[in-house]
């Protein structure tokens, strides 16, 4: 890795070109003029290497990441030059960012934003920043910066490294939910209503005088006994239902076709998109399995919040797709820890027909997994279907 | 903008400024003229409103051309043309550059081009005027390559210049203003980088050792006018004579080529031009004699066998061809390009060479002790009848003629002693001060000849007017008489650091030649007899009847101790610089320092040295009178308390100094009030905008409510009003709170700052 590294630059060696035929021509012919003019030169020359030595030293960098970055997202990122020297001020130093994607599969070259800081006094630090977009979610790594001038004369150039590097994780990028997926939501969760009566259903609320009208079975008999009045249990009635997102992230090879990779994240897309819709709805848990090309499945979930979409859109965020199907063994572990009126969503990049025995052989065999299997919505983004649900702005 | 601006404007003046060292040494003021109107209007037309600009074929079509026309004259035999078209092609390269189109590229050829330039400059006669605008430039290339470093840098990160490379998609928001970078430090720092260049050049310099016996003079671009000299005296033309020091020639004197050169005692005469005929205030040389001829110089032979004296003479590339010599001149070297024109008794060099700078080396016999001797060997060729010519008829000199005659009759010196008569009029004009030496142009009767008019009526006038007069009143006693044209140097003109006579045009002279038979020679004071075939035709006596005294009285002005000055610096930048070869080195810096070098080495390991030194000290302490031992311990305990004070003032001075820069970059700080307030900065600016300018007993809260207010008043847009309080509270929190604003409220800042310039722009 370089650390510290001072180079000729191309008009430093035009320069030294002139420099030494000056210098020549003066010796040979005895021109003392010349002489003088090629001492005059020469000190720039030397004078330059000696600067760009001085001028990076004593200078800390530091980076100040943003705490949430979305694919195609605007980012911003401080980059703050201090000059601890007393004495000596900088100039024109050049603040290089080195952006790698980890799991780079095409081999990228890094980006790599600079940021010019023209002067920093003695003592004193400056904020540059760079603003743009990352248009791919994955784990990148940040750093090492590059510390670069060619001050005074651009003759030579000096580079170190200084920072820490730094992993940032860039989230799924967002898309919008549509009219239809809102209500497909109202028509299914209408439905489990009706299915669900009569009989009270939702976390306890609290108790009240009874009212003709009032069900035997709300009766507390406890507290009637202790008021001296008949009084009912009330509940608080449900308005959201948990939500679960499978993902199915498969892919017909380890290369696959760009239709195939526009499709892959279209699934993850849809599947971040979802999770952020049902945070929004508080009350409800959130789930994520996500059949993936590496760890073949895992499953993640907890109470809508902030913090388990972070940690899911996270986890969406270094999801990888591969050609092993680890949708019936996902779906085979993670339908029983899934509530049973949870609204399960599978996404994913074919279809799904789990009355095929031969690939789904543990719905085959139980009834009740069958049931619930039926009961999923199956969203394919490699057909058109998905376009009713969602939109990728 | 603000940087490029600055950017171009160091170009300009940089790239004229190598044009004026390179005119310096072609003595034109055609380059730096061409390339500064070049400059100017490039600037205007191509930088500044952009009306005109040179497309990529047009200029390489251009400077094809230039090309074409400038390197016509590469294959020419004389070294200055090649030089001369290679400047010119480089001025009009540079022309062309600055009518295109600038980018980085075209300001590096600039750069480049103003060096090349520069560089041939060098190769021309410069001096010591060439060196203080050479440290300049340097000064100046310095700011120009750092603006351009600047400027690549800025061009580099500027967000649009990302586009279509790797970081497409990133902005790039630089930390500061191009234009803080451009204070007063930066120019100390290339001030001082200015100085250790200055420090290197002088040790590579003087360092360097030479090998070559004769460092390169320069070549002369142009040959210079002479001012002073001529072959055609007219007198009443002049109005004021010029003072002009451009060196004409230098001469040294020696008996061998290896003896060391020393001046001469009192004045040296360099013959130029000899005058022969009077006409109305006009002088002439003699008519060319068909059967005398022309003579080339070659050695003699034999070589007189009394004692000789080299004259040793470089004379610069002048528009005249005479050579000048002490008379009398022999050859003791064969000199193809010198001939000796016997009818004018004039020594001339060939055309070609009249263009350069040309030595020459001629034998004299005129020095005698160490002094030029007034006395000129006759020839037999020397034509009596043109040296007693006087005019006749209507130009006849009545009024000069009586009063010589009366001179002579007043001095009672009988005729038989002429040289007492010849004397006497030398002296009565001279220094009767009856006349008066001026350089300043006299009224003169446009009635009578100007000579008449001098002695008769306006008896002032330059040293033409004394030799006319004396030689016209020698003639009118019957005496031959001739004028001779030439220079005129002392003591002051000798230059010791180079060992040689330095002749410049204001050293020009005329003075009186009076022939003298055989007879009336001191015989003592002869020299070269046997070589002058015992004087047979008898000899010139050299008369000078210019008051000297008037002269320097004359010349003496205010600035005459500051050119003295410049004429030391002139003489040191030409010995020890520009003509700095082999031994000069070794006398001059070599030398030296092995001498200090040993000298001290000698005295370190000298105990004799040490002991001197203690009892010089013990002396001037008055202890002497105790032991060898308590002198010993008392000098030790005092070198001792010394040294610790020595330590103690360095040590405070240091503390001092630290507290002094420590206290400058306190204040420094506290007056820029930290790195993110610049968009307060802005925000004032932009305010200044609106005629709201903060008073000093205002806060910046104070002021931002005050602007709110004003800004509401004027737009009701309460947006916008609201704008000013926003950059304050982040003013507040940065400049006090000491914390960095984050992403959010740097946009929300730069928000408020868009609206302000939107209410603005509206």
């Amino acid at each position: 890795m370089l650390r510290r590294q001072t180079t000729l630059c191309r008009e430093g060696w035009f320069y030294l070109a002139i420099v030494a035929l000056v210098l020549g021509g003066a010796l040979i012919k005895e021109v003392n003029l010349l002489l003088i003019l090629a001492g005059m030169l020469l000190g720039p020359f030397l004078l330059n290497w000696q600067a760009v030595r001085a001028t990076l030293q004593g200078l800390e960098v530091r980076r100040k990441l943003p705490s949430r970055v979305l694919a195609g997202e605007q980012m911003a990122v401080d980059l703050v030059l201090s000059n601890t020297r007393q004495r000596f001020a900088s100039w024109a130093v050049a603040v290089e960012e080195q952006i790698h994607r980890e799991s780079n599969s095409n081999h990228q070259e890094p980006l790599r934003p600079s940021v010019l800081f023209p002067y920093v006094e003695p003592g004193e630090a400056k904020k540059g920043a760079y603003r743009g977009q990352l248009a791919e979610r994955g784990r990148y790594r940040l750093g090492p910066l590059r510390l670069s001038t060619t001050f005074p004369f651009g003759l030579f150039s000096r580079t170190i490294s200084a920072g820490p590097c730094e992993t940032l994780i860039v989230l799924p990028r967002l898309g919008r939910l549509t009219e239809g997926w809102a209500m497909r939501r109202i028509e299914t969760f209408a439905g489990s209503q009706r299915r669900n009566r009569p009989g009270p259903e939702g976390d306890f609320y609290g108790v009240r005088p009874w009212r003709p009208g009032d069900g035997r079975r709300l009766i507390h008999w406890r507290s009637s006994a202790r008021l001296g009045q008949l009084v009912v249990r009330q509940f608080e009635r449900p308005r959201t239902r948990d939500v679960a997102v499978v993902l199915d992230l498969w892919q017909s090879s380890d290369h696959p076709s760009a239709e195939e990779a526009r499709n892959v994240e279209l699934a993850v897309s849809f599947a971040a998109t979802v999770l952020a819709d049902a945070c929004r709805k508080t009350g409800s848990n959130m789930h994520l399995a996500v059949a993936d090309g590496e760890s073949e499945c895992f499953c993640l979930g907890g109470p809508a919040s902030p913090a388990t979409l972070q940690g899911l859109l996270e986890r969406l965020a270094v999801a990888q797709a591969g050609p092993k199907d680890a949708l019936p063994a996902l779906l085979g572990e993670i339908l029983p820890r899934i509530s049973t009126d949870a609204e399960i969503v599978l996404a994913g990049t074919r279809p799904a027909d789990f009355s095929d025995a031969a690939r789904f052989p543990a719905l085959a065999a139980n009834a009740a997994m069958r049931e619930r299997a039926r009961r999923i919505l199956c969203i394919d983004a490699s057909s058109e279907q998905l376009a009713r649900f969602f939109r990728m702005e | 903008m603000y940087l490029e601006r600055l950017l171009q404007i160091n170009m300009a003046t940089l790239a004229v400024l190598g044009a004026m060292l390179l005119g310096m040494g072609q003595r034109s003021e055609g380059p730096p003229l061409l390339v500064a109107l070049a400059a100017v209007v490039s600037m205007w037309l191509t930088d500044v409103t952009r009306r005109f600009c040179l497309g990529r074929h047009t200029a390489n079509i251009l400077m094809l051309l230039a090309a074409a026309v400038s390197l016509g004259d590469v294959f020419t035999p004389r070294n200055e043309m090649q030089t001369f078209s290679l400047a010119w092609f480089l001025i009009y390269l540079q022309i062309i550059l600055f009518f295109q189109k600038k980018n980085q590229q075209i300001y590096w050829f600039l750069v480049m081009l103003s060096l090349l330039q520069v560089v041939v400059a060098t190769l021309f006669s410069q001096g010591v005027f060439f060196g203080l605008l050479l440290a300049t430039y340097m000064l100046l290339g310095f700011s120009a390559m750092t603006l351009l470093m600047m400027y690549r840098q800025w061009e580099r990160h500027q967000p649009v210049a990302a586009i279509g490379t790797q970081s497409a998609e990133f902005v790039c928001l630089p930390g500061g203003e191009s234009q803080s970078a451009l204070g007063s430090p930066l120019l100390r720092r290339l001030g001082r980088m200015g100085l250790q260049t200055l420090g290197l050049t002088f040790i590579l310099f003087f360092a360097v050792p030479r090998y070559g016996q004769l460092a390169w003079r320069g070549a002369i671009a142009q040959p210079q006018p002479l001012v002073g000299f001529t072959d055609k005296v007219m007198l009443g033309e002049l109005g004021q004579v010029a003072e002009d020091r451009g060196e004409v020639l230098r001469i040294r004197f020696r008996r061998t080529p290896d003896e060391t050169p020393r001046p001469l005692q009192g004045d040296v005469y360099l013959q130029g031009a000899v005058l022969m005929r009077y006409s109305r205030g006009q002088w002439e040389t003699g008519q060319p004699s068909v059967e005398l001829g022309n003579k080339l110089l070659v050695r003699e032979r034999p070589q007189p066998r009394c004692p000789i004296m080299r004259q040793e003479i470089s004379i610069e590339g002048l528009d005249r061809k005479e050579l000048f010599f002490v008379a009398p001149f022999f050859g003791i070297t064969n000199n193809p390009d010198v001939e000796f024109d016997c009818g004018r008794q004039r020594l001339c060099r060939s055309g070609y060479c009249r263009w350069r700078r040309f030595p020459y080396v001629l034998g004299t016999t005129a020095i005698v002790d160490g002094e030029q001797s007034p006395y000129v060997p006759a020839s037999e060729s020397d034509r009596t009848y043109d040296t007693r010519q006087l005019p006749q008829g209507k130009d006849a000199l009545p009024r000069l003629t009586a009063l010589a005659q009366r001179w002579i009759d007043e001095s009672k010196i009988p005729d038989s002693d002429p040289l007492g008569q010849v004397r006497c009029l030398e002296r009565k004009l001279a220094m009767s001060g009856q006349f008066r030496y001026s350089l300043t142009g006299q009224p003169r009767d446009p009635d009578l000849d100007p000579i008449e008019d001098f002695v008769t009526k306006h008896p002032a006038g330059h040293c033409e007017y004394f030799a006319t007069a004396l030689t016209l009143m020698l003639r009118s006693q019957k005496f031959s008489a001739r004028m001779i044209s030439g220079y005129k140097i002392g003591r002051d003109d000798w230059n010791a650091m180079g060992g040689y006579y330095q002749v410049r045009q204001l050293h020009a002279h005329t003075w009186v030649e009076v022939r003298m038979w055989k007879r009336r020679l001191p015989l003592d004071k002869l020299h070269g007899r046997t070589y002058w075939n015992n004087w047979k035709n008898g000899g010139w006596l050299r008369l000078d009847p210019t008051p000297a005294g008037a002269v320097a009285e004359e010349r003496t002005t205010w600035l005459t101790p500051v050119q003295r000055r410049f004429d030391w610096l002139e003489s040191a930048w030409s010995n020890y610089v520009v003509e700095l070869d082999c031994q000069r080195q070794r006398e001059a810096v070599y030398k030296p320092i092995a001498d200090m070098a040993r000298f001290v080495w000698n005295s370190i390991i000298n105990a004799n040295w040490w002991r001197i030194l203690f009892e010089s000290v013990t002396m001037s302490l008055y202890l002497n009178h105790l032991s060898r031992e308590a002198r010993w311990i008392i000098l030790g305990l005092m070198a001792v308390f010394a040294m610790a004070i020595a330590v103690g003032m360095v040590w405070l001075v240091w503390r001092l100094v630290r507290r002094l820069t420590g206290r400058k970059t306190g204040q420094r700080r506290r007056r820029r009030g930290g790195v993110e307030v610049e968009f307060y900065r802005r925000f004032e600016r932009l305010l200044a905008r609106w005629g709201l300018v903060r008073q000093p007993a205002q806060t910046q809260r104070e002021f931002a409510a005050e602007a709110g207010r004003c800004l509401a008043e004027r737009t009701g847009c309460l947006q916008l009003a609201a704008a000013p309080a926003v950059v304050a509270d982040a003013f507040y929190r940065v400049r006090f709170g000491l914390s960095p604003l984050d992403n959010l409220e740097a946009q929300k800042v730069e928000q408020a700052l868009d609206e302000l310039v939107k209410g603005c722009e509206k």
